[in-house]
């Protein structure tokens, strides 16, 4: 039988969360500096399963992103991969168990396991270490396929159906317990998670669920983050392609309802001197003068593509200073998290930035995978809004704050109405967005800078004016240069001698032709021809 | 000139003629003509160092979902620069359906059980494909050499078997079949097109059997390659000649039956072009063709019911490693691909001339190039450079390369030339109402229009995008009409009709 958290269990809760409650809610500027110092420290990712095709599926990279939020690198490892000794190299290990009724058959992964003493984290499964299940006094049961509902920070989520659930039966009394997991069969509840020193055990991370944010607060205390964090919005999808009209629509109606914004501008690299990217361009001014921050989104990668051709870097300098040169002030960039383990696209398309919003990993290919991920001063963790809107908010009054920073994001709507749905749903949201622009960031490039802070934005040392007048489209644009020519006259006049030349010759042919079926048909006519002879 | 000179060069002249006399008695120039293809070619392919063609990136499509697959490890560092001539079959279940349905595919896996059953059931050897092919090849060769000296005289004749063999024996043309490129196939299946159609004409051969090749010839090329589709309808059309040449019904169905299968397998081979191809080739057509040379570019865009806006995208490649808009998104599914259809191309570029005939002229720069540049013809065991190409009887070639005007204009030019000297034997015919010595002229139309349906297609379909090679349609009917024009014109054929079997002799007789 489960066991039951009893009246003091729920006491501490209850003190917990109103200690949270009351925590100052972050509204201070923040910063790619101040933002959560990377402990510099790699955390080895050993996973036994990638939970294909399960509900579980996309969890070893949902904690590749919210360890990539805190600035941290990681190296991710399947258990079959894990060599012997390599524990020794990491101070932090996180261990993803999708298959908890699978020992581990790695013997070498076994043994280090058994004796490693660095910090431990570990998401599901009844294995663990002895060290760790001592030091938290876990007491793990198998739950059975249930509906469970989550309850983490403010909000709560009921999860239909979850299979493999490893509950939480019982813990160390100095454990530190997050969120709840209520049974809806029997209504027995138990802690999410539980964390003790250096060790902690979550029960359970699907991608998409309210299990993110969960495990986030578990993270924050794992990793010893400190520092105040913020809710962003994030427009994505946005190409020279979008409907720039309904963009600018947008950017008016959350100006009109005090919601800074951020925009991933999809880079365009070649025709930059037509119309279309005037067009585009003036779009993008309008939403920085609308108190939008623009982002540069990553380029599309060619699935065909096995090598990088080398072009990437020039490519991605020439678009942020192309925005330069219109006034634009990118703040950074917004990748999905592949691009964070690929040698080329960090060094040649990420580098440029402080600044990344990591999302998750959309159809790309890995050019070629570094030993760990890339990390960034200011990663904020992109959850579509979407998934917001499909966690309840929980009927305790004061705001928990936020365990790291937080992009909502939305793809650009397809029309004016969902446009207006979506502003409707920020607005009563209730939560109070940040700006950008007011933290410190810093793009650099070759032959320029640009940096925020403070609300400002600063282009080689000089102040952007963000209202400045949009630069008008050239319609009459020339597409095609006209050839040079020379000697024009010249050869016009050669050309009328040789058409005369020509045109005389084919009427003397005629002639000739002429004549010569003249005789051939007189042969016939006239006796002593041709005919007679034979 | 001295009495004694004149004398030995008469005496030349008589041992000359005694001696092809003598040599017509052994082996016709047909026969010669295809025995010394064959000796070439072999030489070439199967005699170290071994020609090929090195892959593009497109064997993938053709090799694994016949059951083979790219064994050599530093297989990906060989594409473009090296030919390779083993590859791994696959020993258990293959997973991987068919990217594309072609007609190479019957001859890969009659290679492959062939290499099962007389060398390795794990290492492919693409010489038993080039085997396959080039034995049809000397066959094709044979047909038609034969079709155009028999009942010539020796002395032309021989000269017209070695004009043949130094235009088809040229490595350009054979080092296809050590590849998977369905150029060999295309090749092959013209010439057999072509050479069935002219013996029709002459009257050389058992009609039905002379009209199965023209029919399996035909089918065969209009399926070797997706380009090819449209060509089968101008094939059914203008095939119409040969299916006239008689007047028994027995011929006439057969004919019309197998006329009408090509238009469907055309219509069919067209209808089954996968819709990742289509829209690779769209994007093309439009990136590559409509928009770099288009004045208004937003404009052309709006004129075929896209966003003015994807002007952005001139100029620039499916295959681009990084790009503003992934080219297999919804997105462009929906407001890209799905706006416009190869009709609305070619509308635009009916309405557009002074454009089409800038992209026709861009055409005409690669329409004369057999062997493209970027393939590398050895292996790379030879030390040879990458991408290093054979010069090995490749002499026809390079002189065509080097020498034609590329323009289109020139093209133009060809083809009114070379439909000229053959109307009056036409016309002939028609007067006097011999239909079989009417053959000869919409033959001839239908190959030169097959080329020319090459380079259109080529344009709508794709744009300028890797033009070398999309057209080698037109770069093999070049060689086939102006190697029977000159013939023709050798034996004093080409307006006038030629001689026919014995018990239609009378027909001949007809002749202008």
């Amino acid at each position: 039988m489960r066991k039951r958290f009893g009246t003091l269990g729920a006491a501490t809760m209850i003190v917990l969360a109103f200690m949270l409650a009351c925590s100052p809610v972050s509204v201070r500027p923040v910063s790619a500096a101040a933002a959560p110092a990377p402990t510099g420290d790699t955390v080895l990712l050993l996973y036994d399963s990638l939970a294909l095709s399960t509900e579980r599926e996309g969890n070893v990279e949902t904690l590749e992103r919210l360890l990539a939020a805190y600035g941290v690198p990681v190296a991710a490892l399947s258990f079959d991969r894990y060599a012997e000794g390599m524990l020794k190299s990491y101070r932090r290990v996180a261990v993803v168990r999708n298959a908890p009724d699978l020992s581990i058959a790695n013997a070498a992964l076994v043994s280090d396991l058994a004796s490693y003493g660095g910090d431990y984290l570990q998401v599901g499964g009844r294995e663990l270490p002895d060290r760790v299940r001592a030091r938290l006094n876990l007491t793990l049961d198998a739950a059975p396929l249930d509906t469970v509902r989550l309850e983490a920070g403010d909000y709560g989520q009921t999860l239909s159906a979850v299979a493999d659930l490893d509950e939480i039966a019982g813990a160390s009394g100095d454990a530190k317990t997050y969120g709840t997991l209520t049974f809806e069969s029997d209504g027995t509840r138990s802690p999410y998670a539980v964390s003790a020193g250096g060790y902690a055990y979550a029960s359970y991370l699907s991608g998409g669920s309210l299990a993110e944010l969960a495990l986030a607060y578990v993270l924050k205390d794992w990793l010893r983050i400190t520092g105040d964090f913020n809710a962003y919005v994030l427009i994505k999808e946005i190409y020279p392609f979008s409907d720039l009209e309904l963009l600018k629509t947008l950017a008016d109606r959350l100006y009109e309802a005090g919601v800074p914004f951020a925009a991933s501008v999809k880079p365009v690299f070649y025709n930059t001197d037509y119309p279309a990217m005037q067009r585009y361009i003036q779009a993008l001014q309008y939403l920085q003068a609308r108190n939008g921050s623009i982002l540069v989104d990553a380029p599309a990668v060619a699935a065909t593509s096995t090598v990088g051709d080398g072009s990437l870097r020039g490519k991605m300098s020439g678009f942020i200073e192309l925005l330069a040169a219109s006034g634009i002030a990118p703040l950074g960039m917004g990748a999905g998290l592949f691009w964070t383990y690929d040698e080329v696209y960090v060094s040649q398309g990420m580098s440029f930035f402080d600044t990344v919003f990591l999302g998750p990993n959309a159809d790309g290919q890995r050019v070629r995978r570094t030993g760990a991920s890339a990390t960034f001063a200011f990663s904020p963790y992109v959850m579509p809004f979407a998934q917001l809107q499909d966690f309840e908010r929980r009927g305790v009054a004061p705001r928990t704050p936020l365990p790291l920073n937080l992009a909502f994001s939305f793809d650009l709507f397809p029309d004016a109405a969902a446009l207006e749905d979506a502003v409707g749903a920020i607005s009563r949201s209730w939560i109070p967005f940040a700006d950008l622009k007011n933290g410190t960031h810093a793009v650099h490039t070759d032959r320029l800078t640009i940096e925020s802070s403070g609300g400002g934005l600063v282009i080689d040392g000089q102040p952007l004016d963000i209202g400045k007048q949009e630069r008008a489209v050239e319609e009459d644009y020339a597409y095609t240069a006209e050839a040079r020519t020379s000697f024009t006259k010249l050869f016009g006049i050669q050309n009328q001698i040789l058409m005369v030349i020509i045109g005389t010759s084919l009427a003397v042919f005629g002639l000739f032709l002429f004549i010569g079926y003249r005789r051939y048909k007189r042969k016939y006519i006239y006796p002593g021809g041709r005919h007679d002879a034979l | 000139m001295s009495h004694p000179d004149i004398a030995g060069r008469q005496g030349f002249a008589a041992w000359l003629h005694r001696a092809l006399g003598r040599a017509s008695r052994y082996a016709s120039p047909s026969l010669l003509a295809a025995a010394a293809v064959l000796a070439i070619s072999a030489a070439a392919l199967f005699v170290e160092p071994y020609i090929g063609m090195a892959d593009n990136g497109d064997y993938f499509r053709i090799l694994y979902s016949n059951g083979i697959y790219f064994n050599a490890p530093d297989y990906a560092g060989q594409y473009f620069g090296y030919f390779v001539k083993h590859y791994g079959i696959f020993q258990y279940y293959n997973e991987n359906g068919a990217t594309l349905s072609s007609s190479q595919s019957l001859f890969v896996r009659l290679a492959l059980r062939l290499n099962v059953w007389f060398a390795d059931a794990r290492t492919f050897d693409i010489r038993f494909q080039a085997a396959i092919y080039l034995a049809l090849y000397t066959a094709a060769v044979y047909l038609l050499v034969e079709a155009l000296t028999w009942k010539a005289p020796a002395k032309r004749g021989y000269a017209i078997a070695g004009l043949s063999v130094f235009i088809f024996g040229d490595t350009a043309y054979t080092a296809y079949f050590n590849s998977f490129y369905s150029e060999a196939l295309m090749l092959i299946m013209s010439t057999f097109v072509l050479a069935s159609g002219l013996l029709i004409y002459r009257r050389r051969f058992n009609d039905y059997a002379m009209l199965a090749v023209f029919v399996a010839g035909s089918l065969l090329l209009v399926t070797s390659k997706q380009q090819n589709a449209p060509l089968g309808i101008l094939i059914a059309l203008f095939g119409i000649g040969v299916l006239l040449a008689r007047k028994d019904r027995p011929y006439r169905l057969s004919a019309t039956g197998g006329l009408a299968m090509l238009l469907l397998v055309s219509i069919a081979s067209y209808a089954l072009i996968p819709q990742e191809f289509v829209n690779i080739n769209k994007y093309h057509a439009v990136t590559r063709g409509v928009l770099p040379d288009a004045s208004d570019p937003e404009q052309s865009l709006e004129s075929m019911g896209i966003d003015g806006q994807y002007a952005l995208l001139s100029g620039t490649i499916y295959y681009e490693p990084y790009t503003t808009i992934d080219v297999n998104s919804d997105k462009m599914l929906t407001e890209f691909y799905g706006k416009f259809g190869f009709g609305k191309v070619l509308a635009y570029y009916a309405a557009h001339p002074d454009q089409a005939g800038r992209m026709l002229n861009l055409a005409a720069k690669d329409a004369f190039t057999t062997r493209p540049e970027a393939m590398g013809n050895y292996e790379k065991r030879e030390g040879r450079a990458f991408g290093a190409q054979t010069q090995f009887f490749s002499l026809y070639s390079t002189l065509k390369k080097m020498l034609t005007p590329k323009t289109f204009g020139f093209i133009f030019l060809w083809t009114i030339i070379v439909l000229g000297l053959y109307t009056p034997s036409f016309v002939s015919a028609i007067r006097t109402k011999n239909p079989r010595q009417a053959v000869r002229l919409p033959l001839l139309l239908m190959m030169i229009l097959l080329g020319l349906a090459g380079i259109a297609v080529s344009i709508v379909g794709a744009g300028d995008a890797d033009l070398a090679k999309h057209e080698f349609m037109f770069t093999v009917v070049f060689d086939l009409v102006t190697f029977m024009t000159v013939s023709d014109a050798m034996l004093g054929r080409l307006w006038r009709n030629v001689p026919l079997r014995a018990d239609s002799a009378s027909a001949a007789a007809t002749a202008a």
